[in-house]
């Protein structure tokens, strides 16, 4: 079973990790590959400092890498696999170098591209999101980027119903894509998820898990990336 | 400051080495993992002579003050010193200083030629144990247990000065009270009865009195006038003992075993504060073990802007052996700072 780790007090002792940015990551992630079938991983994300001072998120990635080699080593059952998932966001290159980068200070194997798995021990992979574009290249966005994709080609009239709301609000010229693809997908929850419509993205997988088809081709490039280890310990 | 040790053949250690040691060393660990026999491993190679081992079985109950060491009974006195209980294979802790270079102590039965040794009038038959230490500047010391010799010990030329603060040692009065007359008669009293006042508020004063025959450390609390200090409170004396050994002199070495014991949770990161603060007044370096996730996180606030001054070992078991895995204050401090469990 996947399973997100608690915030506090940090334990985890299965073989393979998840590290995201945040928690809406660690959540879609451990819905998706349930879903799929893609198990064991345990998912976590940076949080907070007691200061209140953030540290969670992008600025927390590298202390909490550090913190994963630190708490487990070869005596305590060491990590085999390590996945860490990276926003593209307006830059895929430097959000590359920067996962790059945490991993290294936290004297974790570096792997050499995205979506490639280093062969030195934790088996380590950056996963980058929203992934390959249709030209090949890396594209730039978020996680919302793919849950948009995802939506647009299952329900088309949604799609409409929210691209024409966004026109309607018509203030959004000068607003981020990224900025543009959270708007679509918090309006999308506002007017589907019965139970919640102020519901987190975080929370939507359980509040109402049909919104968005986690069944869809544009997450099996995820998918993908999680069987490698899954496959190499059944070997 | 000792900046790297090796122990070898030490009770659960087959060989146990650690090195870019800091002024604060932070030993955690599961228990049964050698966290205190880190700590008495330290303690035995700066006594330089067996003295230091029988302080130690007396902490641990296996004896009382008044030991007497007869043939039958020698080998069960320092068989659980040896790795395995095995005592060919000697014992060698080596401590490497900054200052003051490298201190070692051997301890084994082959170092002494003369072996299976018998008691006059005692059929029995034992081996003798014999240490070896070795300082700093060169100068060796070597003293070999004989039963019928007894247990006189002559004193190391030069022993690296090592205090053990555990349950034992901070229940007893007259070490602190003469390390608060060295103190008194220097003149830096002050420093350490503000240190204490920081947490424990209604302590005010602190006073060395003759008391029942022998020298006592009384408190005037807010209130209710002088009292034995041991009587006011456990966290007050093991606070007050810490800072009085770290005080005592330039260069202290103080082994503390479980930090946590005594001390109220609020009071922790003050605890830490006045560890640290008396630790750089005096050049000196602690090595502690703890249990407590509480105490550790307590230590954060502290560590922020001093993270260089800490360093984490923990005791892990691999392959059915002892290793000391090392980190960096940072390291430490990254991973509290992230909520996770590091014991």
């Amino acid at each position: 079973m996947n399973r997100v780790l608690a915030r506090d007090g940090v334990t985890y002792d299965g073989p393979n990790l998840v590290v995201c940015e945040g928690y809406s990551d660690t959540q879609f992630l451990k819905h998706l590959l349930n879903s799929r079938g893609i198990e064991p991983f345990e998912l976590g994300c940076p949080t907070q400092d007691q200061e209140g001072v953030s540290a969670g998120g992008r600025p927390g990635m590298a202390e909490y890498l550090t913190a994963v080699r630190v708490s487990r080593t070869k005596a305590r059952n060491g990590l085999t696999s390590l996945v860490v998932v990276v926003d593209a966001d307006d830059n895929p290159k430097a959000s590359i170098a920067e996962a790059r980068g945490w991993l290294a200070s936290a004297k974790l194997p570096v792997p050499g591209a995205p979506f490639a798995w280093t062969t030195d021990e934790p088996r380590t992979a950056i996963l980058l999101i929203p992934g390959w574009g249709s030209d090949g290249q890396l594209r730039s966005g978020t996680l919302e980027h793919l849950l948009w994709d995802s939506l647009s080609d299952v329900s088309p009239e949604t799609y409409q119903c929210v691209e024409g709301f966004a026109e309607c609000l018509g203030n959004q010229g000068d607003w981020s894509d990224n900025k543009r693809a959270k708007m679509r997908v918090h309006a999308t929850i506002a007017g589907r998820c019965r139970s919640d419509p102020a519901s987190a993205l975080s929370r939507v997988w359980s509040n109402d898990p049909e919104i968005f088809p986690l069944d869809h081709s544009v997450f099996d490039f995820i998918c993908d990336l999680f069987r490698y280890p899954i496959a190499l310990d059944q070997h | 400051m000792i900046s790297s040790f090796e122990i070898r053949g030490y009770r659960c250690f087959s060989r146990a080495y650690a090195e870019n040691l800091s002024r604060i060393n932070i030993i955690v660990g599961q228990s049964g993992t050698g966290k205190t026999a880190l700590l008495e491993a330290l303690f035995i190679c700066g006594g330089g002579n067996p003295q230091h081992y029988f302080h130690i079985l007396n902490w641990r109950g296996v004896v009382g003050q008044k030991i007497e060491v007869q043939t039958e009974t020698y080998d069960l006195f320092f068989r659980e010193m040896f790795h395995r209980f095995d005592s060919t294979g000697g014992i060698s802790i080596r401590i490497e200083d900054t200052d003051r270079g490298q201190w070692s102590l051997e301890i084994g039965t082959s170092i002494d030629s003369q072996k299976q040794l018998v008691s006059p009038g005692d059929p029995a038959v034992y081996t003798p144990i014999t240490f070896e230490s070795k300082s700093g500047s060169g100068k060796t010391h070597r003293e070999t247990i004989r039963v019928e010799e007894g247990l006189n010990f002559t004193q190391a030329p030069e022993p690296y000065q090592i205090h053990f603060l555990n349950n034992v040692t901070l229940a007893q009065p007259v070490a602190p009270a003469s390390r608060f007359s060295q103190i008194v008669q220097e003149a830096r009293e002050e420093a350490v009865i503000q240190a204490l006042n920081e947490i424990y508020k209604n302590i005010v004063d602190v006073r060395l009195v003759t008391y029942a025959g022998g020298n006592v450390l009384l408190a005037s609390v807010d209130g209710l006038g002088r009292i034995p200090i041991s009587s006011v409170s456990g966290g007050i004396n093991k606070y007050l003992n810490v800072l009085l050994t770290l005080g005592r002199k330039q260069r202290n070495v103080v082994l503390i075993d479980e930090m946590e014991n005594g001390f109220y949770y609020s009071n922790l990161t003050q605890a830490w504060e006045g560890i640290l603060a008396a630790c750089r007044a005096t050049d000196s370096q602690v090595f502690l073990t703890t249990h407590s996730r509480e105490c550790l996180i307590a230590l954060l606030p502290v560590m922020k802007k001093k993270v260089d001054d800490f360093a984490l070992i923990r005791t892990e078991k691999l392959n059915g052996e002892i290793v000391l895995v090392p980190f960096s204050g940072k390291e430490m401090h990254d991973s509290l700072k992230q909520h996770f469990e590091i014991r």
